[in-house]
Formats: C-alpha cells, structure tokens, sequence
C-alpha cells in the first residue's frame, strides 16, 4: 500500500461530525418556509388574470419613462440645450 | 456516505424547480451532515461552519427556480458552501494556521468504544485532524472533496474552479504533504517507544 493510499483510509477513517440538532431543525424550518413562501408567490402570479399583470407591467414601464425623460430634462438642462 | 442515483438526482431537480418542499428535505438529509462536515474541517470552527452551512441553504432555496434541469445538486451546493468559505476567509483574514481547536469540532454523543479503542482511535484521529487543520487551505480542501466526500477529480475541480489536470497535481502534493507530515508526528513517538522496549 502507498502512502496517498494511507493518507486516504486514514482521512475516511475521520469521525462524521454532527451539527447541533436544534440548529439543524431551525435551518429546516426556515428553508421549508421559504419554499413554500416563493411557492405562493409563483402560484399567485400564474393564478392572476392577464388584464391584471398587463397594468402592473405598464406600470412599472411608465414609472421607469418618467423617471428617464426626467433625467433627460436635467442632463439637457445643465448643458444648457432645454 | 450514500450517494443519489442520477435519475433520483434529476428527479429531485426537477422537483425543487417547482417549489416542492418535500424535495427539498430529501436533499437536505443527504447533504446536511456533508456540508457540514466539509466546512467545519474547512474553517476549523463549528459555529462559522454553522453559519454558512445555513446561508448555502438559503442561496439554494432562493435559487430553486433558476436550478438547470439537469443540475448535480452534490457539485452545485460544494461549490456554494467554498465560496461563501472564500468569502468569510477573505473578509475576515482569518488566521488558518491554528490547530488547536480541532477537538471542538467533534460531536458529543456518538457511539462509545472501549477505553483502550478510544484511546487508540481517538489518538490517531487527533493526529489525522491536527495534520489536516496545518496544511494549507487548497490542499484541505482538495483532500476533504475527493479523500472524504467521494467528488470525482472533475467534480472537485469544478468546485475549485480549476482545471482537473490542476486539480490531479493538488491533490497528488496535498496526500505527499499530509503523508510527510504524519510521518513526522509519528516518529518521535516509535522513538519513545523503542526506547522503552529496549
């Protein structure tokens, strides 16, 4: 047997070691809650009618043409060209 | 050490992908005490390995829906778990040097030998894990993916982000190194020995 064959039997001989049970439970727990979180929320997107994700679309795509055209304004502004 | 066939794994993804919490305990109970296990030799410190171990669950779970379909789930979450390793060690600058802490890292309550096993096993894990703990930390973790965790080279490499040729010649100096090492606890040891039987 070689030594790299030694160093191996020797580093899977190593205990297992154990996280604490409490904390293992609570990271679960957590996790699970998550999924389920992030679950409700996609279900709740698919179950929503198209008129409604339509208008949360525009929306947001207005809100974000305001914002730009007011950057715009400024820019030209500073420059001296609005 | 139990490793999911392919077609459970692919299963799994797919069953994570779509939010199935039940999935997720199934992958929890395989991989928990793994991670756990890699990243408390990794750091040399349960409560930072606790730490991360919960923040790769979390990066998983909010990540589930964005999984590719034919994810490895053992490679995908190693690679999380080091890198958040890298992360903590770079912000921290922790000192990797000290070995002194490894007998915390043993759990309490596992299965009792007799005296003289105990004496005798725990005296060769001890200098296992304090040989472990001193080499340096892309050696360790080179050893700890493929020598314990059973990652194929390849597998390893990809975790690392290095090459598998790269990832071969680590692992090849890291066994040389630890091997060295070991020798060199042990000899004064057979020293001492010899001494008193002669």
């Amino acid at each position: 047997m070689t030594a790299d064959e030694d160093v191996l039997r020797e580093l899977r001989r190593l205990p297992a070691l154990q996280p604490d049970e409490v904390w293992a439970d609570r990271v679960r727990a957590r996790c699970r809650a998550a999924i389920a979180r992030r679950h409700l929320q996609f279900e709740r997107s698919k179950r929503a009618p198209f008129s409604v994700r339509a208008l949360e679309s525009a929306l947001v795509g207005g809100l974000g043409l305001i914002y730009l055209s007011a950057i715009i304004n400024d820019v030209l502004r500073l420059y001296g060209i609005g | 050490m139990t490793c999911m066939d392919r077609d459970s794994e692919l299963a799994l993804v797919a069953r994570l992908r779509a939010g199935d919490s039940a999935a997720f305990d199934v992958v929890y109970e395989e991989f928990n005490a793994r991670l756990f296990n890699f990243l408390a030799r990794l750091s040399r410190r349960r409560d930072i390995a606790e730490d991360l171990l919960e923040e790769t669950w979390l990066r998983l779970v909010g990540q589930t829906a964005a999984l590719h379909s034919d994810t490895r789930l053992g490679p995908w979450l190693f690679t999380v778990a080091r890198n958040l390793y890298v992360s903590y060690r770079r912000s921290r600058l922790m000192e990797d040097s000290s070995a002194g802490g490894f007998i915390a890292l043993w759990a309490f309550g596992r299965p009792q030998p007799s005296p003289f096993e105990a004496t005798a096993a725990s005296e060769a894990e001890r200098r296992v894990e304090a040989v472990l703990g001193t080499l340096p930390v892309a050696y360790r973790e080179a050893l700890l993916l493929v020598g314990i965790e059973g990652l194929r080279p390849a597998e390893a490499a990809a975790v690392c982000r290095i090459t598998p040729e790269a990832m071969r010649q680590r692992l090849s100096r890291a066994r040389a190194l630890m091997a060295q090492r070991l020798d060199n606890m042990s000899a004064p040891r057979l020293a001492a020995l010899r001494e008193v039987m002669t």
